[in-house]
């Protein structure tokens, strides 16, 4: 693979994502500002509020960079003039889902990353860590196969069933880790417990985001048209 | 390795509703090839088939002596290619795509590059959403022109163009021609564009080869003859005759083999000759798919 032009390409996706990330950091960042503010009124209303803002903030930016990134390429005929350029059907594909994942997991290695320092450095209670990582790790998760559904299909219909799966698979995601005591049932407490339960969840999480990306690169390449 | 720009070899595609088939033709390098037919011909999957973009069912391609698609990459930094659906990155400016392609070919012009800019009247900080068609035309080749590439490979580049942008864009691949060693590969359903420029024409029909020929062979070979007292049946059979046409005593004969001398035995016949038509590049395309269409039973 002429990784020149490979490199051209992921950086020319960065380029265009530059003001999504910008405002995926910013919204990132202030949500999770908000969910600092989680005590006095008893009800914990900064740290629901900051939750929801930050999942959707993740989840929207999410589906922003498959659909703006991928899709939008395809739809608006930009495509033809990248693949004039000397790359391959499959280095196109390749490097689509590497900019695109390297776009995704700036804000979320920066957001993530975010938490963990500062619970460390402010000594706050840390119980809250594993899950906050595992749910980082799902959010990771989700990105990952709606990438790879919309590079499989690229197409609409794919693209909004993508967006329906893993969405619906947030919310059940977080109903069944909200009702184990191993996981959710841990957060609270002073000090971060990385039980059996939570490294299992990690690396299964782990292995369906190689799985996704691994598709998302392998069966592109396998079109007999990209056109 | 073959020594042509392009070379098809019984190439196939096939879809649900077209099917390309047995597609065959030469491009020599240095010729400019002027690949015409009605819109859904097929022209475009053979220009994507050659760039790699669908994969063939059957047949090989070549392009600059290298297999397409296996060998597409290579092949492509030799190769510039413009078709009328592709689009440049709306939200970019003009310059950032030169710079993008300048920083991927180690051979852009930047001085043609400037050149084209004026020539074309086109500001480089203009993003490209503010462009009109005739802009976005002229950009793409810009920006394929300046990397000085070998083939050109060019899908309808003219269509949806107004007169005066048709004429720019057609002027400047005429002065692209001046250089002997690049070969250009050039489709339209417009016969006035693909008569100007190129020097050899291939007809495509319904996804199959009509026919393949130099221009001059073609303009020299088809004549429109129309020749009066002839009664009907009575017309000596005559080589590359592919429609008569009566009207009253008049009878109008299209034939592919023109010949000064083929006359006489008409004229032995009692037949006037009374108008010898020299055949527009339409007029021979028409008369050529029709024929085909005819002769396929279709």
């Amino acid at each position: 693979m002429n990784r020149s032009i490979f490199g051209r390409l992921v950086a020319k996706d960065l380029y265009f994502y530059r003001w999504m990330l910008a405002i995926a950091l910013i919204a990132g960042v202030f949500s999770l500002v908000i969910a600092s503010f989680s005590e006095g009124d008893g009800v914990r209303t900064g740290m629901n509020l900051g939750m929801l803002l930050f999942i959707t903030t993740i989840i929207t930016f999410g589906i922003f960079i498959s659909m703006a990134g991928i899709l939008k390429e395809k739809q608006d005929k930009s495509q033809l003039f990248v693949l004039s350029l000397p790359v391959s059907a499959a280095q196109y594909s390749a490097a689509k889902v590497c900019a695109a994942l390297i776009a995704f997991l700036g804000p979320w290695l920066v957001l993530t990353g975010g938490v963990i320092v500062a619970t460390a450095a402010t000594g706050r209670p840390s119980g809250g860590i594993p899950f906050f990582v595992v749910m980082m790790t799902f959010f990771l998760v989700t990105f990952c196969v709606l990438l790879a559904i919309v590079a499989i299909t690229m197409s609409e219909v794919g693209a909004i069933t993508g967006i329906l799966i893993t969405n619906l698979s947030v919310t059940l995601f977080f109903f069944s880790i909200g009702r184990s005591p191993d996981i959710a049932g841990r957060a609270d407490e002073a000090v971060a417990t990385w039980s059996p339960a939570i490294l299992t969840l990690l690396t299964a999480e782990i292995a369906l985001i190689l799985l996704s990306v691994a598709l998302a690169i392998y069966l592109p390449s396998r079109k007999r048209d990209i056109t | 390795m073959s020594n042509a720009a392009i070379e098809f070899n019984g190439v196939s595609k096939r879809y649900p509703f077209f099917a390309l088939e047995d597609i065959s033709f030469r491009l020599e390098k240095g010729q400019i090839m002027g690949l015409v037919g009605p819109n859904g011909a097929g022209k475009t999957t053979t220009m994507r088939i050659l760039m790699g973009l669908i994969r063939q069912d059957a047949g090989e391609v070549e392009m600059l002596g290298r297999a397409i698609p296996h060998d597409q990459v290579r092949a492509k930094w030799d190769v510039g290619f413009v078709s009328e659906e592709m689009r440049l990155f709306s939200g970019a400016t003009l310059a950032w795509h030169m710079s993008f392609v300048r920083s991927i070919y180690p051979d852009w012009d930047e001085r043609y590059a400037n050149t084209l800019l004026k020539r074309f009247f086109l500001r480089p900080e203009q993003k490209i959403k503010g462009l009109s068609r005739g802009e976005h035309v002229k950009a793409l080749l810009l920006l394929v022109l300046a990397r000085r590439p070998r083939l050109l490979v060019l899908d309808e580049p003219t269509a949806g163009l107004d007169p005066v942008a048709r004429h720019e864009v057609i002027a400047e691949l005429m002065e692209v021609l001046l250089d002997d060693g690049r070969s250009i590969l050039f489709s339209s359903h417009n016969t006035l564009d693909v008569e100007q420029i190129s020097d050899a024409i291939t007809f495509i029909d319904r996804g199959r080869i009509v026919e393949s020929d130099d221009k001059e062979s073609f303009v020299e070979r088809w004549r429109r003859i129309t020749v009066e007292g002839a009664p009907a049946g009575q017309l000596p059979p005559v080589p590359g005759n592919v429609d008569i046409t009566r009207s009253g005593h008049l009878a109008v004969i299209t034939t592919n083999a023109w010949q000064p001398g083929m006359l006489a035995p008409w004229e032995q016949a009692g037949a006037r000759v009374h108008e010898i038509h020299r055949m527009t590049l339409e007029e021979i395309f028409v008369a050529n798919v029709l024929h085909k269409r005819k002769e396929r039973g279709e």
